[in-house]
């Protein structure tokens, strides 16, 4: 890993490059459902030069360390797994990469939340409390249906090699162990990037952007951009973990799909409140992922 | 018609005592029939994402004073744009017994949209008109507010 890996590829300009398109491509679809045209291809870029050029107001009485550091620590743990998964992708990795990934994901929640608990006034304090919240109900089921894809794997414990394993034996999520686990972290995954029916705590109408309700300038940018990546490569991760595909092509027509269903997804259904997305992972969810366990240690 | 245009601009709601009218035809522009949305025109929930305050409605004492503190709160550069005739000198309700003088006259104004309520074609060819300017708004950044 020189310096180049770290700014252009796979770092920070391709990881934001990935995420801008992304968020174009899911403005782009949501502005077709309700029959609009959207917004032009550059707009990610627009939005983010214009926030950069703008004045970072620190309230009165918020830590500007803890302030102005959190969207820096979100920012540089979703870069790091960008590139991980961009490597895993490409057929590179490390044994235990898999681990090192759930770790970093938890990385922006925690930012989310100091970012919550650093600004004063009640909606960043409410956005922040229900990030954790719905952080703590998914937690669980995402570890679960991980261990379903080792135990399916055989006890691969790297990104690029669990990849392979299905490019030769068929995709984890066509046998029923897999289906579920990949249902479970599907749904864990979208929780955890706040996503359609999951962004309550960032909600704009309900609580004015939730813990960003403070933000300006500069940091702002930063906590979109990690929002962006976040989006971007979360489908990365499942399908790596569970739909494999043989090849570059196979790779991102499988990843092109599960982005346009969760664009879909984004579009049809309402958000649910903080306490339904709590009960909803507590219990079916953490329950199909344990089941899925339990099959895939059976073998099916 | 208006011509494509590019760029980013998030816009406040300021409702300073209007008759809502003005302010319903705010809303008009973010629907999908005016789709503000393909200007990079987007509704700011947080005067701290704002770029544009949009003010309808006649100023009172009451209000100028709030209109005043959320001006303040706003990231520089922000600009301030009257919509209405109301917020432009005042309109039906001149001479009324709690009613200030037109919104230029204590805050400066970037933009003028005039109407009763003004269409959203014209808040839509109005807002365009301030992408690429930064005159005569506080444009500047305030000394000692800003880090990066
Ligand atoms: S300008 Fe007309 S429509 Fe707008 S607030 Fe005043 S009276 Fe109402």
């Amino acid at each position: 890993m020189s310096v180049f890996n770290y700014i252009l590829f796979p770092g920070i300009i391709f990881a934001a490059a990935a995420g801008a398109a992304v968020c174009w491509i899911e403005r782009k679809i949501s502005a077709l459902i309700q029959f609009r045209s959207g917004p032009p291809l550059l707009q990610p870029l627009y939005d983010i030069l214009k926030l950069s050029r703008k004045e970072t107001l620190i309230p009165a009485g918020a830590p500007a360390p803890v302030f102005l550091g959190a969207p820096v620590l979100g920012f540089s743990a979703l870069i790091l797994t960008a590139m991980i998964l961009t490597e895993a992708g490409a057929g590179r990795g490390f044994a235990g990469d898999i681990f090192a990934v759930l770790y970093l994901l938890r990385v922006p929640v925690f930012s989310i939340f100091l970012a919550g608990a650093s600004s004063p006034g009640p909606f960043s304090s409410e956005g922040a409390s229900g990030e954790v919240r719905v952080f703590a109900a998914c937690e669980v089921p995402l570890i679960l249906s991980v261990v379903t894809v080792i135990l399916k794997s055989s006890g691969e414990l790297s990104l690029a090699g669990i990849h392979s394993i299905q490019s030769y034996e068929g995709a984890f999520a066509a046998s029923l162990s897999g289906f579920i686990a990949f249902a479970a972290a599907f749904l864990c995954l979208m929780a955890r990037s706040s996503r359609s029916l999951f962004d309550m705590p960032s909600s704009g109408r309900d609580i004015m952007g939730g813990v960003f309700a403070e933000y300006s300038g500069p940091p702002l940018a930063l906590f979109m951009l990690s929002g962006w990546i976040l989006d971007a490569f979360i489908p990365l991760l499942a399908v790596l973990l569970f739909l494999g595909g043989s090849g570059l092509s196979g790779t991102l027509l499988r990843y092109a799909g599960l982005l346009l269903f969760s664009a879909l997804v984004k579009n049809i259904f309402p958000r649910l409140r903080i306490d339904q997305i709590e009960k909803f992972f507590r219990y079916p969810v953490t329950a199909a992922a344990a089941f899925s366990v339990l099959l895939g240690g059976l073998g099916l | 018609m208006i011509k494509p245009a590019a760029g980013s601009l998030w816009v406040y709601h300021f409702a300073a005592s209007s008759c809502s009218n003005c302010d319903m035809e705010i809303l008009e522009i973010f629907t999908p029939g005016f789709d503000s949305e393909r200007f990079g025109i987007k509704e700011a929930l947080s005067i701290r994402h704002a770029d544009c305050l949009l003010v309808t409605g006649v100023l009172n004492p009451k209000s100028l004073s709030l209109l005043k503190k959320v001006r303040g709160e706003a990231p520089r550069p922000v600009k301030v744009a009257a919509v209405g005739t109301c917020a432009l000198d005042t309109g039906i309700f001149r001479g009324s017994y709690n009613v200030l003088k037109p919104l230029d006259k204590y805050i400066p104004v970037d933009l003028y949209i005039p109407g009763c309520p003004p269409t959203p074609e014209a808040l839509l060819s109005g807002l365009l008109g301030l992408y690429g300017k930064d005159k005569p708004g506080p444009g500047k950044r305030r000394k000692g507010r800003w880090i990066f």
